[in-house]
């Protein structure tokens, strides 16, 4: 077994979380509109922390790696709603504990070894472009063989 | 099947037709343990063992309370001091599959306990060690899975596996374990083990003795150990066999250990 981060990140892009577009880390769009959310994508700032690999076997042919992917839930532009300005809070709270249920039911992550959802938190407005958008940041913990 | 490491995470423990895998933190140690002789005379140059009467336990099952009705664990395990039928299927990486490791025997449960423990209401289950002289005739507790916790709906036609690599058939025996989780529809299954020479789905025939006989919908959930005799000739390859009578799917786990 070797290191499959693309491998692992092409699975997360594949989690099926209704009304939610998963990102690859080939995938990282460039600009953004209200059209394209509610969208999930690596967060390039910071997408890979707590990186740890401990030697499992005296001759260190054997690794155990963990880390923590980070990404960046958009979900909608500030004030695309028809009420208040934010009224679209509450739909990127749900959304986001949509996929720490996808995460944690998940029988599979092909590449990983272990899975478990990390953390929401990091609730904020960020300006993309020429327009901003209700995000938060979400993020899954991973666990690797080598060998 | 994979081959390599794994994780607990990918470990199902079934219990009395019971898949309590979703209640359980762990389970363990899985031990077998021959002893080492009482009496060393002057002249011995090493303690031995006794060869033969090996000491086999599964530990400590740490679970979560749940007394979902029926099938949850409290239900399930709530009357201690009683045997148990015991498969504990490791999965590689994965859930367990066909092929992958089992430790199967029947165990006391040798109590039932509940204490707080942070948030949750924990539960510890010890269980006593079995030994072949507690009615077991054989001293080997590992085997493999031959057949996942999945469904089926008609007899098996493939191929098998080579369960323990020999390139020859054995004539020590063996014991299978099987647990019936559920069926669909009423009548009647039959669980059992065909043995080859080659490993191809036509060169299949039944492994004598290694089957459940007829077992009622109404018997299910269940489980059990059947023995063959000791001196029972197993083929090199092996594969589940299941025979419905008028029920139409049935879920179950069966486990082989070759003598």
């Amino acid at each position: 077994m070797t290191l499959a981060i693309t491998t692992i990140t092409n699975s997360i892009a594949a989690l099926s979380v209704s009304g939610l577009t998963i990102k690859d880390i080939d995938e990282i769009p460039q600009g953004l509109s209200d059209r394209d959310c509610p969208i999930l994508t690596p967060d390039p700032d910071n997408f890979i922390t707590g990186f740890k690999a401990k030697a499992d076997s005296l001759d260190k042919t054997r690794w155990t790696v963990t880390y923590t992917l980070n990404y960046i839930l958009l979900y909608a532009a500030v004030g695309s709603g028809r009420t208040t300005v934010m009224e679209k809070f509450s739909g990127m709270v749900s959304k986001a504990f949509a996929f720490i249920d996808a995460v944690a039911a998940a029988l599979t992550l092909t590449g990983s070894v272990d899975w478990e959802p990390g953390v929401v938190d990091k609730f904020d407005i960020v300006t993309i472009g020429e327009n901003s958008f209700h995000s938060c940041h979400v993020s899954i913990e991973i666990t690797e063989f080598i060998n | 099947m994979s081959t390599g490491r794994t994780l607990k995470r990918f470990s199902r423990v079934y219990i009395n037709g019971y898949d309590l895998s979703g209640y359980t933190r762990e389970i363990g140690p899985l031990g077998w343990t021959y002893p080492e002789v009482e009496q060393v005379a002057l002249m011995d140059s090493v303690k031995g063992a006794l060869t033969d009467t090996p000491e086999i336990s599964i530990g400590t099952l740490n679970g979560l309370f749940d007394n979902t009705a029926t099938s949850g664990i409290h239900a399930v395990l709530s009357g201690a001091d009683a045997s148990r039928d015991v498969l504990i299927a490791l999965g590689i990486r994965a859930a367990p599959a066909q092929g992958d490791p089992a430790f199967m025997g029947m165990f006391n449960q040798a109590g039932y306990g509940i204490a707080p423990s942070g948030g949750d209401i924990a539960l510890t289950i010890p269980f006593g060690k079995i030994s072949p002289a507690e009615g077991l005739l054989y001293e080997k507790p590992w085997g493999v899975l031959l057949h996942e916790n999945t469904e089926e709906d008609d007899a098996n036609s493939a191929a098998g596996l080579d369960d323990d690599r020999r390139a020859a058939e054995t004539s020590l025996g063996g014991f299978l374990m099987y647990h019936i989780l559920a069926v669909t529809g009423t009548g009647t299954v039959t669980i059992s083990i065909d043995d080859a020479s080659t490993n191809s789905g036509g060169s299949f025939g039944a492994l004598s003795g290694a089957t459940t006989a007829a077992i009622a919908h109404t018997a299910v959930p269940c489980a059990g150990i059947i023995q063959l005799g000791v001196t029972a000739t197993v083929k090199r390859y092996l594969r589940w066999q299941m025979a419905l009578s008028t029920i139409t799917a049935c879920t179950f786990v069966l486990g082989f250990v070759r003598a």
